[in-house]
């Protein structure tokens, strides 16, 4: 009896320790925010959070649903998506910068300008610079990479990933210079700084660092989180002003 | 094992409503995540293949599409029933399905030399603006008695509703009248569930589904699959092409299968089911091609298993993999003809067994389908914290479905399935000329 009685004390005394935490997963399974989400959560909870996932599906949904919401939660998010979302990083939800990574421009038939494909989410400012082209929109960055196979755009403007798919392909790639995409992570209702430490150990997990590494993703390190704050604030408005 | 156990969740895929090979395959992650890379795809070529099988089961006997492509199955299934001749419409159905994944494979062995020219011209903006306004097409001019001005109605009002929700090519949503839950688009479970099961289910209130249907000859289907080899022919072949559409693989292939077929004999359901059912299961099978050659998923669910394949080693870039990529794909035939024989073998001898739930009174089992439809509808609108969003919907389109009831509706489906499809194709058809 007296075993069982500690046994419950034990549990209940974890049970009150472990802190809530939803985390909103947006984007499609397989997809980077689908799998970063499911990475943190397994994390997370094995260093004592009592987390609850949230599916929100689409980014937009995503984006209503963490503006609403009353209890502690997480999720994460990208800064070129602020261009174009009602959510945006800010001091009093940024927790922490995962991962910094270039855009693209690949193309095939050596031409200077034409048609561009790019994911309708992608301003389409940035690549002005670099030559006269016509914005074809695309649903997300997989139209654009088959779209380019299929021969229909003359250049196809899309993320790290896609772009390396396209170099196997026979494309050749060059970053677009002056901008970046910086996947954040964020949150409300909660401890920002503890958050930030428990983020910043599930971000130096093994299985972490293999996926980032897996992807040629460039991690921000030695520099605090009021620095990354400064860092995204900037490339966020780099993105929200272009046009 | 993994043959059984992908078959096993093929078989409940096909089953039930609302569960396809994508939940399935989010349902399997913990089990076979950390896998070897061929176990996963064989575990995930199993699923996709039963569920093509079965998910025509119950549409054929009770009027509930298993999958989102078994609606042709489920509007022609209905004048079987009718005749009391639901076995027959299972038994071809079967056998179709076997032939279909028999041309595809030949299909592929004869082209596969060719493949990526042809699928770089399958995925263009052009080929699809070109097979889409044909399908609209056919949609217009074969159903409802030939009905154009009916069927351009029902597909204006499928867009209509296809369209709210975010855009597919600009960056706001449409028709959302500022309701939150609608900025995303209606669902595509209560959509389909609320404009045909209802109806379908009222329609056969009053007939004894299964239990009265005629004994069956095992040579019957046989006889009709060699009676009827054009079409068994022509569905495989649309069915493949078709299934490489990014997006709409298998519900394009059974539909465009079903549309020509019903244009070329709009008086013979034997030759729609067998044409639907044959393009449906060589469309499944060559919509899992550009991911095994190229590393391209076009699926919801093949992105999943995408991802399954990379952690467990595949590398990512496949374009520099191709030959050996054929040569995988060579290796993985002979367990595509094992599942397609457990397909037949399971949707037509055992599909008494596997509907024996149906057995029950005509009454209880239809009140039995609504509710489990509702569920499904809360279930799936839970996964997006909008499952009362999700019943509503079901709700409102379950009473247009039935006031419309005397229409074959395939049309407003099939358009609200490819409504922002056809939104950003000729919108991109439009920017390429002008």
């Amino acid at each position: 009896m007296k075993i069982f009685a500690l046994l419950t004390l034990t549990l209940f005394s974890f049970l009150a320790q472990a802190e809530p935490l939803n985390i909103i997963v947006n984007g499609s399974p397989g997809g980077t925010f689908f799998e970063r989400s499911h990475m943190y959560a397994e994390i997370l909870q094995k260093s004592g959070y009592d987390v609850n996932l949230i599916n929100a599906g689409k980014t937009l949904q995503a984006a209503n649903l963490f503006e609403k919401i009353n209890d502690p939660t997480m999720m994460v998010w990208i800064d070129t998506l602020s261009a174009i979302r009602p959510l945006e990083a800010t001091e009093e939800n940024f927790v922490s910068l995962e991962y910094s990574a270039p855009l693209y421009l690949c193309n095939k038939n050596g031409k200077n300008g034409g048609t561009v494909g790019m994911p309708k989410t992608y301003v389409f400012g940035p690549i002005q610079q670099i030559g006269k082209f016509k914005p074809i929109p695309y649903k997300n960055t997989g139209a654009v990479r088959d779209a380019a196979i299929a021969k229909e755009i003359d250049f196809a403007y899309l993320n790290q990933g896609k772009a390396k798919t396209l170099e196997s392909a026979g494309f050749s790639c060059q970053t677009v210079p002056g901008i970046k995409q910086h996947a954040i992570v964020i949150a409300k209702n909660i401890d920002l700084g503890k958050l930030a430490m428990a983020v910043s150990q599930a971000q130096n997990n093994n299985d972490f660092v293999n996926w980032l590494d897996k992807r040629n993703f460039y991690r921000q390190y030695n520099i605090s989180r009021l620095e990354q704050l400064d860092l995204v604030l900037k490339s966020q408005d780099l993105w929200k002003n272009a046009e | 094992m993994f043959f059984l156990l992908g078959s096993a969740a093929g078989i409940l895929a096909g089953l039930l409503p609302g569960v396809g090979v994508l939940v399935s395959m989010i349902l399997l992650y913990p089990i076979i995540h950390t896998a070897e890379t061929h176990q996963i795809i064989l575990c995930y070529m199993s699923v996709a293949a039963i569920v093509q099988f079965v998910g025509t089961i119950p549409s054929v006997y009770i009027g509930i599409p298993g999958e989102t492509n078994s609606m042709p199955a489920l509007v022609e299934g209905a004048k079987f029933m009718r005749h009391n001749r639901s076995n027959l419409a299972v038994g071809m159905c079967a056998c179709a399905s076997l032939l279909g994944s028999t041309i595809v494979v030949l299909i592929f062995i004869v082209l596969s030399s060719v493949f990526l020219d042809l699928f770089s011209v399958v995925i263009s903006t052009s080929f699809k603006a070109i097979l889409f306004s044909a399908v609209i097409l056919l949609l217009i001019v074969v159903y409802n008695n030939h009905k154009w001005q009916i069927n351009l109605l029902l597909i204006a009002f499928g867009i209509l509703i296809g369209l709210v929700g975010e855009s597919s090519v600009f960056n706001y949503s449409y028709l959302d009248f500022g309701v939150e839950s609608l900025s995303t688009g209606f669902g595509l479970v209560p959509v389909i569930c609320g404009l045909l099961v209802p109806s379908a289910l009222f329609q056969q209130y009053s007939r004894s589904a299964n239990a009265h249907s005629a004994q069956l000859k095992i040579t019957q289907p046989l006889l009709a699959m060699v009676k009827h080899y054009t079409s068994v022919l022509r569905g495989s072949i649309i069915g493949t092409f078709c299934g490489l559409v990014p997006g709409v693989t298998t519900i394009l292939s059974s539909n465009a299968s079903y549309a020509c077929e019903s244009k070329l004999h709009p008086n013979s359901p034997s030759k729609k089911i067998i044409a639907a059912e044959s393009a449906n299961n060589s469309g499944q099978f060559s919509s899992m091609l550009p991911l095994l050659l190229f590393g391209i998923p076009i699926t919801g669910s093949e992105i999943l298993l995408y991802d399954m394949l990379i952690n467990s080693g595949w590398a990512e870039n496949q374009f520099t993999r191709i030959d050996e990529n054929i040569e995988f794909v060579y290796q993985l035939l002979p367990w595509f003809v094992a599942v397609n024989l457990l397909g037949l073998i399971i949707s037509w001898p055992l599909s008494k067994q596997l509907l024996i739930i149906y057995k029950l009174p005509t009454h209880f089992i239809t009140t039995i389908v609504l509710l489990c439809i509702v569920c499904i509808c809360a279930y799936v609108g839970n996964l997006q914290l909008q499952s009362m969003s999700y019943v509503v919907q079901f709700l409102c389109f379950a009473c247009i479905g039935l006031a419309l009831r005397k229409y074959n509706l395939l049309p407003a489906v099939f358009a609200f399935l490819l409504a922002t499809e056809l939104e950003g194709i000729y919108y991109r058809v439009y920017l390429f000329h002008f």
